[in-house]
């Protein structure tokens, strides 16, 4: 749900990124069926969402919670990992206070954005405890380039806008 | 195993714990902890040439897309799934 939340900021800035020239694109990992649900319900732009079903983008850029098959169910590292990182870490907590979102305009807010929500479940199992992130590219060129370490961690928009070099670009 | 042994495994393993290097009881698995330490502050902040070049998404009909192949800047967050 916190995807949806990240989401829903961004869809608010599109059209001052559409104003400075900057192209917008938010990944998950799941299905173009899956895509098109989330666009309606949130709702986003379909026509800046995409889909990364077997997660290569997200492998290429060493994201966080990259389960490949080969691990054990039970008491496996990176499953264990991946499972920390999902429900279990500081960092969450320390995210959700941030952004205000257990104080009572919090909570409308949150309220709002997930007014529509359904589980939109991704591809594979294990491919739930897998960790998203930001990139900002220039041409070819990676110019930034932040992991979430965990649930509800995202890239500050700030820092974001200053890599894209929009920084007047604000929610 | 012996006493000693004993004693050490019980009193070593939570200070271990506690030092963040991650144990079970047991001793079987090591996870790496997770630490707010700055993330949100601490961004890989580095030029250089695309690692996505070759990697294909596929937008909402279906369809093969390379967001990034543009001349423009793009900013691209990637989610981890759809809720």
């Amino acid at each position: 749900m916190f995807c949806w939340e990240h989401a829903s900021e961004l869809a608010k800035l599109k059209p001052q990124f559409d104003e400075a020239g900057v192209v917008l694109a938010v990944v998950a990992v799941g299905t173009p069926e899956g895509a098109q649900k989330f666009a309606d319900a949130l709702p986003f732009p379909a026509e800046n969402l995409y889909v990364d079903p077997e997660r290569n983008a997200y492998r290429a850029l060493s994201f966080h919670g990259d389960l490949d098959g080969s691990e054990g169910i039970f008491f496996d590292p990176k499953v264990m990992e991946g499972v920390k990182r999902l429900f279990f870490t500081k960092v969450t907590g320390e995210r959700i206070k941030e952004r205000g979102l257990m104080t009572p305009d919090g909570r409308e807010k949150m309220k709002a954005v997930m007014k529509n929500f359904e589980v939109i479940a991704p591809p594979q199992p294990r491919d739930a405890v897998q960790q998203g992130g930001t990139a900002v590219f220039k041409g070819n060129e990676l110019v930034y380039l932040r992991a979430d370490e965990a649930t509800a961690d995202h890239a500050p928009v700030a820092e974001v806008m200053a890599a894209a070099e929009c920084p007047e670009c604000t929610i | 195993m012996s006493c000693v042994a004993l004693t050490t495994s019980l009193t070593a393993r939570p200070r271990a714990l506690r030092a963040g290097r991650g144990s079970t009881s047991r001793g079987r698995v090591q996870v790496a902890p997770v630490r707010a330490a700055a993330s949100s502050a601490v961004p890989a902040l580095a030029t250089k040439t695309n690692p996505l070049e070759n990697i294909n998404l596929l937008d909402v009909a279906g369809n093969p897309a390379t967001p990034w192949n543009t001349d423009k800047t793009v900013v691209v967050s990637f989610l981890r799934n759809f809720g």
